[in-house]
This record gives structure tokens, C-alpha cells and sequence, in this order.
């Protein structure tokens, strides 16, 4: 080119735009069903087998001798086994904290993508095309046929005219995702006042003697936790701009487990008040004198030592014989005052460490308020807990407290001292050798003989611990994955910058690291919550034990006897519920830290 | 800037060994207050290694290496003081991808130095303007060019307000188009009277802004001089024979 210039030719753009590929059903049916004849072998025999056991499914629920009655009459029993009804409004207070902790988190950290009206109706016509199918292919009654097709039939069209009328606008993502969840509760909530199932008469035992609403007495209790949720997810949105609402939530997710815990099994008592205040107070004062001197006055050596003797003191402590509440509270003032040159930070915040530090002795003193004295809950058993409550309890439990655990013994593992690096593989090998049922039995047989005598543990605190150890060990592999991911370019970066090894765990590995095995956890975390099953070895009686045991042995004064089928099938619901939300759960968390993108 | 007085950087003999490999065999060079050095060599010649016992990334098993009036040695205990005074830019960048820009370069200042969070965000805006990529500040690593990264991970080495800067094949992972906009930054900041240590290939830039090269192979400094002597008139044959490759 003499000028220089490079000249493109001209495109005669309308000829060489490409012809879109062919759509529609026939096509795609004749790409994917029927394009070999192997695959349309496969696809009749697919079809005839879909077909056989959404007949046989359904025909088993609504067969005329299944007893669901034993399920719907004994909703309480499997949900919180012989919880007293005086104290019925502890679980009714848990549960209630737990939303309005859940909607306030989700208003203040701003949760929530979109959705389109297009994927909502998918979802429909799916559902609607299940119920549709079952009406027509189930072994029921007629007229339940008709119903069931006529519903079916009715959502799917009304979900295609919706998107119909809708048109482009369908594909827009403008629905607030929460706004389906809401709905979805409201749906929830509603059915329990409007549903109708029939009831057996106490006296006589007649099955279907009355209909009344499914579960009468809990309808009110849902509505007013909705209604919390509600307001809770308004108050969110006011305060979501004060600078300490996330740590202020953080530290009452934390809280939340030991108080509900406590709350379910005892309630405080009031008696010791005075003499767990006064240690409170002394440790509050010269506790927060020292950390404040540590973090502003720059003692430097004689700062070490400080720290020093206060964490030979606390673990002396714990050899000599001394209040559990003054051991616990020197532990963590040793740890905060070890930890301040490190956490300290300087200029703005200085008073933070040591709010932080005042913070955790008012919860510690909390806390033991509420583990002293006598249980104000009496039931027959010696644990008032039972049903699905110790399954969500244990879950729960062993989750959040082998998560600090777990991260400790991974990062124990691939420490560069041998020391801690051995003991962490003999605990991890340790733990994961034997198998989870035996831990579970040596928890409540051999484990007492371990503790000087007059030092006892509930059962349920036994299997807790226990859980929380085996699962700890899981979880320090999983991690371990995790931090052999973090790339060694990141530890030098961190280096270069002059972090110590502390501040580079906490700030650049662990982080990445954790991120790294979001979905390994979540397993783990599912798998742990269907373990908790296991517990019926050692006598807890959990949603499983009563649903196999208990109502199908019920005689008196109602006739459920061999009832297990109805309850298994109920119970496996329940089970998958639980972990199905938890999954979706953890696929929007990891979306909106963005894995796999950054 | 003219050349300072002291030295800041003396290393007498130092040696290293990975294994039975000897990385480095003796390598004795002092470096000045606000001199930039360069370091060339063919690869596995020891120059990274050499660098990176610096500011001990990597640890030498003998001879001496004195960093700002402090030696390094194995029971030295502000390792991480030392560090905050040395800068370093990496070949791989390696920018933390789970923190912003603005979070990148903020968190040393702020946890090492003990610096206010505002007053190391004000500081971090400006490294950010003077290397050319304020309006990134709000963007994870993951968003930017490898350019743009490179220029955050010195704007990030800079917040530490180092005395020496140390640079590892900085523009070696780089598009050919994105590697002007680092040597830029890069000349900027030894104009402007940084202590400068540079792996690079770039003889451009070495020829341009270096005031000594030294010239790396078999673990130790096998020629050394002002760009002028070291392009135009080598005296040793491997340096020969190096050049002769890659011009």
C-alpha cells in the first residue's frame, strides 16, 4: 500500500449473514430423542420406565391403607419430641431469633440476585407438568385424576400465557429473588391456616372422626415469626448503612448457637447473678487496662512478657482448682493480650480491641450464667431434647464448632514446625479411622471414665463434642486442599510486604483458601447434617428414631400401629428440604464471591 | 538524580545452594543509595535468586549481604521490618485476587505500618494516579490487564514507602504491548530517585535508565559497568556471546 493504508474489502454484509440453525420441539426432539434407533430405543424405554414409577410412586401415597393420619397427628412429636408445653415458647423464641437474624443479615448485606419471569414460569410448568403426569399415569381414585391433571394442566397454562403475554419483557431478570422466597413463605404460612386434614378422635381412636387445620397450634407461632422476619428484613434495610452493623451481626451469629442452646436447655438462674457479675467487672477493668496499655503503649519486650505470664497463668488455672468462669476468662485474656501487637492496629481504632476485648467477657459471663444452676426445663427424659430439634441442634453445633477446629488443625498440618505438624496428622488419622458410630458409643460409655469424678456432661453435650471432633477432622482435610491451592506467589507477595506469618494466614491464605473449597465444605456440612441420624445408637431420639420406633408402636389411644412406611417417607422429606435449601444456599454465596471468575 | 554517597545494599561473597545445585557461587557487588542496577543474564544464572536473597525470600548459606546498615542473617528477628523497607515486584505480579485494587494496596500499610485506614486509602489514590489507574481502584486483580496488575503491584510495593525497590522480571509475563506502559512507570520511579534492583531483558531499558548493568551467569557477576561500556564494548567473551544473541 503506497499511502500506507490498509484497505478492508467490502462485505456484502446481507449475503454472508448467516442463516439462524432451525428450532422448535419437532427439531430438537428429533436432534436429542430420536436421532439414532439406539437412542430411540433408549428414549421409549426411558419414557415406559418414568412413567412406571410415577404410577407406582403415587400409588403408594395415596393407596387407601397408607396411615398418614400417624404423621400429621404426631407432627409435634417428631419435631421436638416431650418438649413441656409450659416451655414450648423457648423453641418458638429460638426459631423466631433465627429468622429475624437471617432476614436482617440478608437485608444488610444486600443478598438477593434477580430472576426472570421467564425462568419462574420454567419452574412452574414443571411442577405443573409433574402433577399433570401423576394425574394420568398415578393408580388413583378417578375423580383424584381429574383433579390432579385439571390443576396441572391449569398451572402449566397459565404459566405459558403469562410468558406469552409478557412476551421479551419474560427474559428480563427483574424479579427480586427474595420476593419468590417471601411468596414462598407467605404460601407457606397460609396453607397452615387454610389446609384441612382429617384428625382422629382422641376418645374413641376412630381415624378421620373430624377435619380440623393441619397443625392448629403452630399456625399462630409461624405467623408471628413471618411477620418477625418481615419486620426484621425492614429494620435491616434502615440500618444497613452504620458502619458496625456487619461485625455487631457476625458477632450475634456466633452468639446465637451457645444461647439457643442453653435457652432450649435451661434458662438462666438468677440466683448467682451477683458473684458472676463481680468477676465480670474485675476482669472488665484490669483485664481492659492491661490490653489497652499493650495495644498503645508501645512496651515491646516487656509487653511479651506481660502476655507471657498471663497465658502461664490461665493454663495454671486450669491445673488447680478454680471457678470454670475465672479459667475461661483469663484463657482469653492471655489470648487477646498475645494477640495485640498483632490485631492491635493504631490511630482510629484504638478503643476497638479493647470493645472487642470487654465484648467477649460480658458473653463469656453470659454464657455461664446460663450453663450453672439447674435446669428450669423438666421433662421425663434427662434431656429435653429430642425430634428434629436435637437433629438441627447437633447439625448445627458440630458444624460451627469444628469449623475454628478444623481450619486450626489444617493450617497445624501444613505448619512449618514438625511439631504441630505431627500432632495434627495422629489426631486427623486418628479420628478419621474409626468409623463415626463407634465414636458415638465410646462418647457416652468410655468417655465419663476419661474426667475426675462429680464432672459430668448431658449425653447430648457428649455426642456434640464427639460430632464436632470427627467432623473437625473432615474438615481439616478439606481445608488442607484448600490452602495447598493458595499459590506460592502469594506467600512471597505477603512476605515482601513485611506481613507476619499471623497476618498472612488471616488476610492473603485462609481466605483464598476457603473460598477455594466452598463446595467440599458444603458437603461436608450436608453430610453432617444426615449423620446426626446416627445418634439413635446411643439413645437420643432423634426425628429418625421416632419416626421408626415410636409412631409406628402408638396403640393408645390412636391406632397407628405399622405406620413406619408413612413416617420414613416424611422423614426423608424433612431431610431433604433442609439440604436441598442449604445447597442452593451455598450456590448463591459462591456465586457472589465470585469462585472460579477472579 | 545524582547518585548517593552511601551504600545501601553490600553483598560480599554470598552463596547458595538448592540441594546440591550451587545457584549462587560468590557474588560481591554493593549497590548505592538512588542508583538503579540492572541484572542480566541467561536464564537460570542465578539473577532471581540473587535478588531474592534481598530481602530474604530466599536465604544465602554464605558470605554477607548488609540491607540498609542491617545484615542478614538466620536468627535475625524484624525480618518483617526489613521487608516493609524493601519492595518487591514480582514476574507473576501476584496480586491478592479475593481483595480490590484499593484493598490490595492498603492492607500492608495498614496492619504493618499501623497506618490509619484513610490516610492509606488517600496514599494508595495517589500511588494509583501516578501510575496511571485511579479509576481501577474498586475492581478486583482479576478485571485488570496484565499491564494494568503490574502497575498495581508496584503502586502496591510503593505504599510501603520502601527504600530500595527489588524488580523480578517485571514485564516478562506481559503482552509486547502492555510491557511499554510497565518500563514507564518503571523509568518514572528511577528519575524520581528510587534505590532500583531489576531483573529484566529489556536491554532497551537498561541501556536507557540503568547507571550500572550487571551481567549474570554460572551464579555469579561475570562482568559489570555503566550501559555505555557494558553495549558497546564488553571485554568478556561469555557477555560477548550473550549479547550477540539477543540483539
Amino acid at each position: 500500500m503506497a499511502d500506507g493504508k490498509i484497505i478492508l474489502p467490502d462485505l456484502p454484509a446481507a449475503e454472508i449473514a448467516p442463516e439462524p440453525p432451525p428450532k422448535g420441539a419437532v427439531v430438537w426432539m428429533k436432534d436429542n430423542l430420536f436421532s439414532t434407533p439406539f437412542s430411540v430405543v433408549l428414549t421409549i424405554v426411558g419414557v415406559l420406565l418414568a412413567a412406571a414409577s410415577i404410577r407406582g410412586f403415587f400409588g403408594f401415597l395415596v393407596n387407601p391403607e397408607r396411615i398418614w393420619q400417624a404423621v400429621t397427628t404426631n407432627l409435634r412429636l417428631l419435631m421436638v419430641q416431650a418438649y413441656p408445653d409450659q416451655h414450648m415458647w423457648r423453641v418458638w423464641t429460638a426459631v423466631g431469633a433465627v429468622v429475624v437474624l437471617t432476614t436482617l443479615s440478608l437485608a444488610v448485606w444486600r443478598v438477593g440476585g434477580r430472576t426472570s419471569a421467564n425462568k419462574l414460569t420454567t419452574s412452574a410448568m414443571g411442577v405443573g407438568g409433574f402433577l399433570l403426569a401423576a394425574g394420568l399415569l398415578a393408580d388413583f381414585p378417578a375423580s383424584m385424576r381429574l383433579t390432579w391433571a385439571a390443576v396441572g394442566a391449569g398451572v402449566v397454562g397459565v404459566a405459558y400465557l403469562v410468558r406469552r403475554m409478557m412476551g421479551d419483557r419474560a427474559k428480563v431478570d427483574n424479579i427480586p429473588s427474595l420476593a419468590v422466597a417471601a411468596g414462598l413463605a407467605i404460601g407457606a404460612v397460609a396453607s397452615l391456616w387454610v389446609l384441612q386434614v382429617p384428625v382422629p378422635d382422641p376418645e374413641t381412636g376412630i381415624r378421620a372422626a373430624t377435619v380440623e387445620p393441619l397443625a392448629n397450634t403452630t399456625r399462630l407461632p409461624w405467623l408471628w415469626i413471618l411477620i418477625a422476619g418481615f419486620v426484621g428484613y425492614g429494620l435491616g434495610t434502615r440500618v444497613r448503612g452504620l458502619r458496625l452493623m456487619r461485625p455487631l451481626l457476625v458477632g450475634a451469629w456466633a452468639l446465637s448457637y451457645p444461647v439457643i442452646f442453653l435457652h432450649l436447655l435451661r434458662g438462666v438462674n438468677f440466683r448467682s447473678v451477683g458473684e458472676y457479675a463481680l468477676y465480670g467487672v474485675a476482669f472488665a477493668v484490669v483485664g481492659g487496662v492491661i490490653i489497652y496499655a499493650l495495644v498503645n503503649l508501645n512496651l515491646g519486650e516487656t509487653g511479651r512478657l506481660i502476655s507471657g505470664a498471663l497465658l502461664v497463668a490461665a493454663l495454671a488455672a486450669w491445673a488447680f482448682p478454680t471457678l470454670i468462669v475465672v479459667r475461661l476468662l483469663l484463657l482469653v485474656l492471655a489470648a487477646f493480650a498475645l494477640a495485640a501487637p498483632t490485631f492491635g492496629g493504631s490511630g482510629g481504632n484504638k478503643w476497638r480491641y479493647v470493645l472487642i476485648y470487654l465484648g467477649a467477657v460480658l458473653v463469656i459471663v453470659y454464657l455461664m450464667l446460663l450453663a450453672v444452676g439447674t435446669s428450669v426445663v423438666q421433662t421425663q427424659s434427662a434431656v429435653p431434647f429430642g425430634g428434629f430439634m436435637v437433629t438441627w441442634l447437633l447439625a448445627i453445633g458440630a458444624v460451627a464448632l469444628s469449623f475454628p477446629i478444623g481450619v486450626t488443625l489444617a493450617l497445624a498440618r501444613t505448619s512449618t514446625l514438625p511439631i504441630f505438624r505431627v500432632l495434627a496428622t495422629i489426631y486427623i488419622e486418628v479420628v478419621r479411622g474409626v468409623p463415626l458410630i463407634t465414636w458415638l458409643l465410646m462418647s457416652v460409655v468410655v468417655f465419663p471414665f476419661l474426667f475426675p469424678e462429680g464432672v459430668e456432661f448431658e449425653d447430648v453435650v457428649k455426642v456434640l463434642l464427639f460430632f464436632t471432633f470427627f467432623s473437625a477432622a473432615y474438615l481439616a482435610e478439606n481445608v488442607r486442599g484448600g490452602l495447598q491451592a493458595v499459590s506460592k506467589g502469594q506467600n512471597e507477595a505477603s512476605n515482601a510486604l513485611g506481613m507476619s506469618t499471623v497476618q498472612r494466614t488471616a488476610f492473603i491464605t485462609l481466605p483464598q483458601a476457603l473460598r477455594a473449597v466452598i463446595p467440599a465444605l458444603v458437603g461436608q456440612v450436608i453430610a453432617t447434617f444426615k449423620d446426626t441420624s446416627l445418634v439413635a445408637i446411643v439413645g437420643l431420639f432423634d426425628i429418625l428414631l421416632i419416626a421408626k420406633n415410636v409412631v409406628p408402636n402408638q396403640s393408645q389411644p390412636f391406632n397407628f400401629l405399622g405406620s413406619i412406611k408413612e413416617n420414613l417417607v416424611f422423614v426423608a422429606l424433612v431431610y431433604w428440604i433442609f439440604t436441598y435449601v442449604f445447597s442452593r444456599l451455598s450456590q448463591r454465596i459462591e456465586k457472589n464471591l465470585g469462585v472460579g471468575e477472579r | 538524580m545524582a547518585i548517593g554517597e552511601k551504600d545501601i545494599i553490600v553483598c560480599d561473597g554470598v552463596k547458595k545452594w538448592f540441594g546440591d545445585f550451587q545457584a549462587l557461587t560468590g557474588v560481591t557487588t554493593t549497590v548505592k543509595e538512588r542508583e538503579v542496577v540492572v541484572v542480566i543474564g541467561p536464564s537460570g544464572s542465578g539473577k532471581s535468586t540473587f535478588i531474592r536473597c534481598i530481602n530474604r525470600l530466599e536465604q544465602h548459606q554464605e558470605g554477607v549481604i548488609e540491607v540498609d546498615g542491617v545484615l542478614m542473617t538466620n536468627d535475625l528477628r524484624n525480618i518483617e521490618q526489613i521487608r516493609s523497607e524493601v519492595g518487591m515486584v514480582f514476574q507473576q505480579f501476584n496480586l491478592f485476587p479475593h481483595l480490590t485494587i484499593m484493598d490490595n494496596i492498603t492492607l500492608a500499610p495498614i496492619w504493618v505500618r499501623k497506618r490509619p485506614k484513610d490516610e492509606a486509602e488517600d496514599l494508595a489514590m495517589k500511588l494509583l494516579e501516578r501510575v496511571g489507574i485511579p479509576e481501577q481502584a474498586h475492581k478486583y486483580p482479576g478485571q485488570l490487564s496484565g499491564g494494568q496488575q503490574q502497575r498495581v503491584a508496584i503502586a502496591r510495593a510503593l505504599a510501603m514507602e520502601p527504600k530500595i525497590m527489588l524488580f523480578d522480571e517485571p514485564t516478562s509475563a506481559l503482552d509486547p504491548e502492555m510491557i511499554k506502559e510497565v518500563l514507564d512507570v518503571m523509568k518514572e520511579l528511577a528519575e524520581s530517585g528510587m534505590t532500583m534492583v531489576v531483573v529484566t531483558h529489556e536491554m532497551g531499558f537498561a541501556r536507557e535508565v540503568a547507571d550500572r548493568v550487571l551481567f549474570f551467569d554460572y551464579g555469579t557477576i561475570v562482568e559489570e559497568g555503566t550501559p555505555e561500556h557494558f553495549f558497546t564494548n564488553p571485554q568478556h567473551d561469555r557477555t560477548k556471546l550473550f549479547l550477540s544473541q539477543i540483539l
